[in-house]
């Protein structure tokens, strides 16, 4: 009886491992302090000028700033066009892996793959009816038929997975299980790319549901991202 | 027995299986940590150059922010911005582009009602404006398109006063009060009559919009 109940633990207790593991950060503490600040300032000069560049051509793109990442201030989303922020969408929790270390410049989107993709409704052409009637049948598109969970491919091996935070005890059971699901499946691509020396990043993001799905409907094919890291040696 | 055997070999394959991801899993965790991210190559290397640098650089980009009044539009939310500098002089609830798709019955045509997305500046303003009813509003309402210009015009439908953008896009006011919020439009953004005046007041030709 006793060692059935050791078998029944033992996974649950590997798979609290793997999860303190899969969040825990890469963060190591070190250096002077005059190295740190010159490299954090040649890191930042970097951004600035990935970012004049986009800036410059009057197109929506989007700054990632992992350094951001601490309890009080969340790590933000910002889109922006010519240096102003449009909107800010704040990252419930970041989880961070690659193979080689993001270069700072901007990465295009290629792709935006959801398990449900945004269907477009077409509209059958009909005689117009008297106000209320004909407001009431109006189907059209809404932030609630837009995708919660998607993952972004850009250029350069980068994968940003986003998943909004369900609200409800089951719903949040069923993402944890689908979370993981995912982990692991990134964990298998980091070792697969890893081996097969490709340049391979996933960024695995939560967040509000429906800020979620907002920067689902903000996103564009060809748009740019510029990924500011948190340096491995750098302290949180 | 058969039972406890079954269910014995079911644990063993499970921890087979997690042990077999925890592998994957502390792999994957060695293999991405502990490699330093990679700066492109901005040369300087002085401290005090560096600081020069990142002055300039934000400049660079402050320099190219909007001057005065500007316009954001978050089609997500429904909502507009009026805006100047980081303070927000106005925030209104919009209706914009649905997102559907009109097929002209022919097969030839077809329309996708999205509200266009980036940079945009005012290039029109106009004072009780008239709607020109183009092609997809006809084939929508099962009309046939008129051959006569005059036919298409139609009065009072985009509310005191209209902006606009660019390729027949407007910012403008409406007769669907309720569904201001909703994503509904034919790509144009609605505004509501009062808010929509202030819009109209306080920009000028050339006044920036920004779509998201």
């Amino acid at each position: 009886m006793k060692k059935a109940n050791l078998q029944f633990n033992f996974p649950l207790f590997l798979f609290l491992i793997l999860f303190s593991l899969g969040g825990s950060s890469q963060a190591i503490a070190g250096g002077d302090s005059i190295g740190q600040k010159t490299r954090a300032l040649k890191d930042e000069n970097c951004l600035l000028g990935a970012e004049l560049g986009l800036a410059s051509k009057g197109t929506s793109y989007i700054i990632l700033d992992l350094r951001t990442e601490s309890d009080s201030v969340p790590v933000r989303i910002n889109l922006k066009n010519r240096g102003i922020v449009l909107r800010k969408f704040d990252a419930e929790r970041i989880r961070y892996r690659r193979t080689k270390g993001l270069v700072i410049e901007p990465i295009p989107l290629i792709k935006k793959m959801a398990f449900f993709p945004l269907k477009r409704k077409e509209i059958r052409p009909h005689k117009p009816e008297d106000g209320a009637d004909a407001i009431g049948k109006l189907d059209f598109l809404e932030l609630k038929d837009i995708p919660s969970n998607y993952t972004l491919s850009f250029g350069k091996g980068l994968l940003i997975s986003i998943a909004g935070q369900p609200k409800g005890l089951i719903s949040r059971f069923i993402d944890l299980i689908k979370s993981t699901l995912i982990h692991i499946r990134y964990s298998l691509a980091i070792v697969w790319n890893h081996f097969w020396k490709n340049d391979f990043a996933i960024i695995e993001i939560i967040m509000g549901n429906e800020d979620a799905q907002a920067l689902y409907w903000s996103l564009e094919k060809g748009m740019s991202i510029v990924v500011m890291e948190r340096h491995p040696y750098d302290t949180i | 027995m058969i039972k406890r055997i079954a269910f014995i070999s079911f644990i063993r394959i499970v921890i087979g299986i997690i042990i077999i991801l925890l592998t994957v899993e502390l792999f994957a965790y060695y293999v991405s940590s502990d490699r330093p991210m990679v700066s492109s190559s901005i040369g300087a290397s002085n401290l005090n150059e560096l600081i020069r640098k990142n002055r300039t650089l934000r400049k660079g980009i402050t320099g190219l922010s909007p001057k005065g009044f500007y316009i954001v539009i978050d089609t997500a939310r429904n909502l507009i911005f009026l805006k100047e500098g980081n303070r927000t002089i106005l925030k209104a609830v919009v209706s914009s582009g649905s997102g559907n798709i009109l097929r002209d019955p022919s097969g030839k045509r077809q329309w996708i009602f999205d509200t266009p997305r980036g940079e945009f500046e005012v290039n029109e303003k106009i004072a009780a404006p008239k709607w020109i009813k183009p092609d997809w509003a006809f084939i929508e309402e099962e009309e046939d398109i008129p051959k006569n210009w005059e036919d298409r015009v139609e009065e009072g439908v985009l509310g005191d006063y209209a902006l606009a953008f660019g390729n027949g896009y407007f910012i403008h006011g409406t007769l669907y009060k309720r569904l201001l919020g909703r994503n509904v439009t034919h790509g144009c953004i609605r505004v509501g009559d009062e808010d929509l005046e202030t819009i109209y007041k306080l920009s000028r030709l050339g006044t920036k919009i920004y779509i998201f």
